[in-house]
């Protein structure tokens, strides 16, 4: 029989959007820039999720969201996330060889 | 040092790659660690909340320690917005600011779902070090937060060709002395979020105040003859002897 508890409902309705913004979120990443797009969603996904699932719901609607929204986080981060002092010595290194 | 790697034509900063390696192996450690506590789902959001505003903080802390180059730097956003997110944006992160914001994504995560926030904590906080670790041996990698040139058998080249001190590497140690000794504290102190935070801020803080004086690196700026960090460490060095001497009054006490 149908949970029709209302938060069970409302973690429902929280692992289908993260779902879909875990969707999302992996098309951001395929193109340069909008990679931060992918940090942003699959945070918000992740948070769905934490939210979703403290409602009680679980599902696989809400793993495959999950699973979606950490591997958009994973390769936006990658694209995106370098250290100062990295772009810097790679901005020395380019001079160097310049002169 | 390998900055970057290809992976399909993309360039990819190997210093994200062990960064994300680091994250993803301290979420498996709270995972198997939560398997024997009963907060154990608890401890495993705790730490993606704690690692979400770990990065908030650090790039936050970042961008005002940056903030007088980004306003003379503020034309970029309209002529050329990859480039100014390539320069502020995607690039720089405050140890420092991960630590404050680690903590409060914890704390918000505690307060929003009513969880005892001490205990919890306590459960998650020795993986932070462990994380910090594989993150510093990624510095190492890309060349970021360098050493003092030396001429001691010490040094290893640098991406610039010059010795230095691989400073970044002393610091991945010091880390995992750290953790080891988060792992093995007395049981009265592991389940005390509060004194064991106050344990890991004097251990770190120190070590880190020390470590400060063999970077070679000006990127992170000065506040007279200390560096940022310096002064911070001292400011988490006070903060974590007051945290633990007001857990050793209050447990006298009760």
């Amino acid at each position: 029989m149908e949970n029709q508890n209302p938060d069970f409902e409302r973690g429902k309705s929280q692992a289908i959007a993260c779902l879909v913004l875990g969707i999302a979120a992996n098309v951001c990443w395929l193109s340069g820039y909008t990679a931060i797009g992918s940090l942003v969603l699959g945070i918000i996904g992740i948070l769905l999720v934490v939210n979703s699932k403290k409602t009680g719901y679980s599902g696989g609607i809400l793993t495959a969201g999950f699973v979606l929204s950490i591997i958009a986080i994973v390769i936006g981060a990658l694209v995106f996330i370098a250290c100062v002092a990295c772009a810097g010595l790679f901005v020395a290194v380019l001079g160097t060889l310049a002169f | 040092m390998l900055t970057y790697i290809n992976v399909l034509g993309r360039t990819i900063p190997v210093y994200g790659l062990i960064g994300i390696a680091g994250i993803l192996s301290g979420g498996l450690i709270v995972y198997l660690r939560s398997g024997r506590a009963s907060a154990g789902e608890d401890m495993l959001f705790m730490y993606i909340y704690g690692v979400i505003g770990a990065f908030a903080g650090a790039k936050l802390f970042s961008l005002i320690q940056n903030m007088p180059d980004i306003i003379a730097d503020i034309g970029l956003l309209f002529s050329d917005p990859s480039l100014f997110a390539g320069r502020y944006i995607s690039a720089g992160l405050v140890f420092y600011g991960g630590l404050a914001g680690a903590f409060a994504g914890a704390f918000i995560y505690a307060r929003r779902y009513k969880v005892p926030f001490s205990p919890c904590l306590a459960a998650v906080l020795p993986v932070m070090p462990f994380v910090h670790a594989v993150g510093r041996a990624g510095c190492f990698m890309a060349g970021c937060c360098y050493g003092k040139p030396t001429e001691s058998i010490w040094g290893i080249r640098g991406a610039d060709g010059i010795m230095r001190l691989p400073v970044q590497l002393y610091e991945s140690a010091v880390n995992l002395v750290i953790f080891a000794v988060l792992l093995n504290a007395p049981d009265k102190l592991r389940s005390d979020g509060a004194a064991l935070a106050g344990l890991y801020f004097v251990m770190y803080a120190a070590a880190r105040f020390v470590l400060e004086f063999m970077r070679g690196d000006t990127a992170r700026g000065f506040i007279g003859p200390l560096s940022t960090a310096q002064v911070l460490s001292i400011i988490l060095i006070a903060a974590g002897i007051a945290l633990s001497a007001g857990r050793r009054k209050s447990s006298s006490g009760t």
